[in-house]
């Protein structure tokens, strides 16, 4: 009865209870459901377990879904991805009928001249080639991601993996079941299915089942991700059981690929489990008892199987009505559509026979990708995965052994046999002859023919081909033992992975932000991410902005900044050691310009030191700096074994900036207590409360303007800044961003760290030899800058003038030579001129002061632009 | 259904000696978070009290601060909180205790009592932590709202 249908390609194909997305379109007469990447050659359902790349479509947008494995529901949209103009008539499948013009590795050896020939030649090959189109157009939604401890985790929910849970549960533990689909629903066989559910039923509430959760890696740990519908499981257990099974062999034969030939467990379960015909006449090729009973199951159903190619000891149990061929093979098999026949070879001369299904069930390949990849870690096998073809006896008993961590009897798997001709990996389009090529051309190893032929390196990872490439290797050289024919390394994912699983949990932008946030967006501001901050760069006008702070009182939002309280016995010591500057002399009260620098003296950070009373440190570091300050402190603290602490209070503390020629004025108004704001030395600072905020107020001079700093409890930040602009409403005052800052700072000649510096340089550089006490006892650095004391300047930072208005990041010219380039650069409204910094090289050992950057003549000038003499500042 | 809340808490700092720390570990609500510092995580209008009662106990070189303003706080009550807690990060909650380490992958102290954890991360990042936990975590109906 039908329960809906989907949308394919324009048609409504009714759904049955239980469809998937393939079974579904099986039913409706669709066979080919995909292209194949190279030769476009007709592609359908085969595995029917999601082992091979046969089936994949786009379902509702998303590419690269195996048909066989999708559930189907109502109003679902699917079509096919390849094809041109589609899947069914493909004029692409020319590249069929030329086999001899793209041999293997191809693209190695072709369209290398002319040299644009390439570049041609790949925009073509990626064009015809390809699994799906990404849905570019759709915004990406990760999905949750969770994590989960456990005991054991087992892995494939079949007998193996239901008895390893029941063993492994009996103490106590934790145990976790996952399956990629529900357990037992693909199972073909209505015995062991029923046998399955009855397992399910008898867990212990100790086991947790997770079912449409697939294992696609195992990592240290032992961590194991799953891939659930609507979330990623990052499970930590402490041990693994892998029950992942067997997929039958791949046959290779001519015309092993067209649609209509089955593995054994797939024609089965199409049957079996959702009710829908394989073909209505098939030929059986079986090497094993469960490929003849196959038969049998395939009759049930009311298919018509016309053969049976048997061994000899299996003769005798093939069904009476079924013509049995002893000891025969496929030789080719036959169709342009779909499968019309095949030709078999069976002691006597070839026979045709006519079929539109093909059964192959010729052994068994385990799938233990993750159990190779679970080497060296508590991880064990259980059933078809380490006894491949092993009876569901077996695969209990091997459960119920490895759910207790006892070691399983490993059987060797089947080894697949290639013949002369037929498709060896599905994904990538490699046949025996492209291994035979490959092989004489000198890529002898398991290694090398992969990576040459591509071969195992499609989405199925090998799963299907990865042991006919290393039989073939064995074949060749004669024995399966040698290095050359070892199997090649199984990686993660073993399944399909859509990105935004892989997405989930991961955060591509942190924004921090201070107290005074929601202040600057009410105000207008236009906050943008600085640092690692989001900070606001204008409240809309930034040349008012910089004119309140030239001429009347503005405020700025500086809780951005690093901000360190340093103390404990060795406080000193620690402060000395680590900075340039003089630190005894530096009494309580006072501050000093720092630089921290690192082992090669080079400059990491800056900021301003002030000393503390009872021998303690009040540290600021730039904006972005401040983790990577505290993580350089704490580590001399520890390399010098200094009883020291460092108390990173950057989000303890906001900061807020009065500058201008009124800040003083400003601060006298909001200051309680008998001294004021002039009291404070420059450099310097002082507690007081101010507005009725407890505050650390520093004397600074960043923006070249009489300028206080109020540090005080991040949580006191709103009423500072309100109380501060509406004490200075008479004064003009307002709120300036980072934009007039930019303009402020370069007219100072002050630099940024990490804008204007590169990675090597020194303080002499920078023109910061001011702010290091080579007289003093060690610091970090010091060594080297007595050692390059000698040296001469080879590069240096400079004020550079603009006749006209380059970009900061352009090049410097000298004689037509680059030799530098502008780091900073502003329109000065005080200079009346473009102003900036860069950084310039020596040339025959002077610094050349006339330069170009791009049309605009440069002069490097004397810095401070603005004031030169600090008279301001000090006003 | 577990629910998001914001929440406020005292919070004091303590660094000095092992043997310091040692002392201010039998402070009530004290989590050690290094070898040399002891946070006294308790509830609000509690710290002035706190940080006189660890100054009697550590050396008279140890650094003790109210660190309230440096920290934002979320809440996850319910039956399912630590199921919440698990779309969040990959430290293991204690039945009840103190936990640090990454949660959405910002740096960040967790203490739980089994139907109640406490997430807190430097103040910075409290919008943050809002926003990442109903992120990863919304479909469980957590959605919080700003603090």
């Amino acid at each position: 009865m039908s329960i809906g249908s989907l949308e394919f390609e324009g048609a409504r194909v009714a759904l049955h209870h239980g469809d998937t997305v393939g079974s579904a379109l099986h039913r409706a007469g669709v066979r080919t459901l995909t292209r194949s990447l190279k030769y476009h050659r007709r592609r359908g359902l085969y595995c029917m377990s999601g082992d091979c790349p046969n089936c994949s479509v786009t379902v509702d947008g998303v590419p690269g879904c195996r048909a066989c494995m999708t559930p189907a529901h109502d109003g679902q949209v699917v079509r096919r991805d390849r094809g041109l103009p589609s899947a069914d008539l493909d004029l692409l499948h020319a590249a069929d009928f030329a086999h001899a013009l793209l041999p293997v590795g191809f693209y190695y050896k072709t369209f290398i001249r002319p040299r644009f020939a390439w570049s041609v030649a790949e925009r073509i090959i990626r064009r015809s080639t390809g699994v799906g189109r990404l849905p570019v157009d759709r915004e990406p939604s990760p999905e949750p991601s969770r994590h989960m401890r456990c005991d054991v985790l087992v892995v494939g929910g079949g007998l193996a993996g239901l008895a390893a849970a029941r063993a492994a549960s009996r103490g106590g533990g934790r145990v976790v079941v996952c399956d990629e689909g529900v357990i037992g629903e693909r199972i073909g066989q209505p015995d062991i299915r029923r046998r399955l559910r009855e397992l399910v039923d008898e867990l212990p509430d100790n086991v947790q089942l997770l079912e449409h959760h697939t294992a696609v890696g195992i990592y240290e740990g032992p961590l194991v991700p799953l891939v659930g519908p609507s979330e990623m499981v990052r499970v930590e257990p402490q041990r693994v059981v892998v029950a992942t099974g067997a997929v039958e062999t791949h046959p290779v034969f001519p015309g092993n690929d067209l649609p209509g030939v089955f593995l054994g467990r797939g024609a089965t379960r199409l049957a079996g489990v959702h009710g829908v015909l394989p073909g209505t006449r098939s030929v059986l090729v079986a090497a094993t008892r469960e490929g003849v009973e196959q038969a049998s199951m395939l009759q049930a159903a009311g298919v018509t199987v016309v053969a049976a190619l048997v061994n000899r000891d299996l003769a005798d149990t093939v069904p009476g009505s079924i013509e049995v061929l002893e000891g025969g093979r496929v030789a080719a098999a036959h169709g342009s559509k779909q499968i019309v026949g095949v030709t078999v070879v069976a002691g006597g001369p070839r026979r045709r026979l006519d079929c539109d299904a093909l059964v192959v069930s010729l052994g068994y390949s385990p799938r233990d990708a993750l159990l190779l990849m679970g080497a060296g870690l508590p991880v064990r096998g259980a059933g078809d995965v380490v006894r491949p073809g092993c009876s569901p006896e077996e695969a209990v008993l091997s459960g119920a052994r490895a759910g207790t961590d006892d070691e399983v009897d490993a059987r060797a798997p089947h080894v697949p046999e290639l013949g002369t001709a037929g498709v060896v990996c599905l994904c990538e389009d490699v046949d025996v002859e492209d291994l035979e090529r490959a092989w004489c051309e000198g890529w002898r190893s398991t290694e090398i023919l992969k990576r040459y032929t591509t071969a195992t390196m499609g989405p199925c990872q090998g799963a299907l081909c990865g042991r006919h490439v290393t039989a073939f290797v064995s074949a060749k050289l004669g024995s399966p033992s040698v290095p050359a024919a070892v199997r090649t390394s199984a990686r993660p994912p073993v399944r399909p992975v859509r990105l935004w699983d892989l997405a989930g949990g991961v955060y591509h932008a942190t924004d921090r932000r201070t107290a005074l946030h929601d202040r600057h967006v009410s105000a207008g501001a236009r906050m943008e991410r600085s640092s690692g901050w989001l900070r606001p760069f204008t409240y809309g006008d930034a040349a008012g902005e910089y004119e309140a702070v030239r001429e009347g009182v503005s405020l700025m939002d500086v809780g951005t900044l690093g901000k360190f309280l340093i103390g404990g016995a060795d406080a000193v010591e620690l402060i000395d050691r680590v900075f340039a500057c003089r630190v005894r002399d530096l009494v309580p009260g006072r501050a000093r310009y720092l630089l921290a620098l690192d082992e090669g003296g080079y400059v990491i950070d800056d900021g301003l030191l002030d000393a503390l009373a009872g021998g303690r440190f009040y540290v600021t570091s730039t904006s972005g700096g401040a983790d990577r300050m505290e993580a350089w402190l704490r580590n001399w603290a520890d390399r010098y074994g200094l009883r020291a602490h460092v108390l990173n209070h950057t989000a303890l503390l906001g900061a807020i900036n009065v500058a201008g020629p009124f800040a003083r004025e400003l601060l006298e108004r909001l200051w309680e207590g008998a001294s004021g704001p002039g009291s404070i030395a420059y450099p310097g600072h002082a507690d007081a409360t101010v507005a009725g905020v407890p505050c650390t107020v520093l004397s600074v001079g960043f923006v070249g303007e009489t300028s206080f700093e109020l540090h005080h409890p991040r949580s006191r930040g709103v009423e500072l800044w309100d109380a501060l602009l509406r004490a200075g409403d008479d004064l003009g005052v307002r709120p300036h961003g980072l934009d007039a800052l930019d303009v402020l700072r370069v007219e100072k000649a002050h630099v940024y760290i990490g804008q204007d510096t590169l990675p090597d340089d020194h303080p002499e550089k920078l023109g910061l030899g001011f702010a290091v006490a080579m007289e003093k006892g060690p610091f970090v650095g010091r060594g080297a800058l007595a050692r390059m004391a000698d040296l001469p300047l080879e590069r240096k930072l400079v004020g550079l003038s603009f006749d006209g208005t380059p970009q900061r990041g352009m090049p410097l010219r000298h004689g037509g030579r680059v030799v530098g380039r502008i780091t900073s650069s502003a329109w000065s409204p005080a200079c009346g001129r473009a102003i900036g910094l860069g950084w310039v090289r020596a040339v025959d050992g002077t610094f050349p002061s006339s330069l170009r950057a791009g049309d605009a003549a440069v002069t490097v000038v004397p810095t401070p632009f603005y004031d030169p003499d600090g008279a301001r500042l000090h006003a | 259904m577990p629910e998001l809340h914001p929440a406020r808490f005292d919070v004091v700092s303590c660094h000095g000696t092992h043997a310091s720390c040692d002392a201010v570990m039998r402070t009530e609500g004290a989590c050690r978070v290094a070898a040399d510092e002891v946070m006294v995580v308790d509830r609000p209008g509690t710290a002035a009290g706190i940080v006189g009662r660890v100054a009697d106990v550590v050396d008279a070189h140890a650094v003790v601060v109210d660190a309230t303003d440096g920290w934002s706080a979320w809440s996850i009550e319910g039956e399912d909180a630590a199921i919440a807690f698990s779309y969040l990060s990959e430290l293991e909650l204690p039945p009840a205790g103190f936990v640090q380490g990454d949660v959405v992958r910002l740096p960040a102290k967790v203490l739980t009592d089994g139907r109640r954890l406490h997430i807190l991360v430097p103040a910075m990042f409290g919008e943050e932590l809002r926003r990442r936990i109903v992120a990863s975590a919304g479909h469980l109906g957590l959605t919080g709202t700003s603090a």
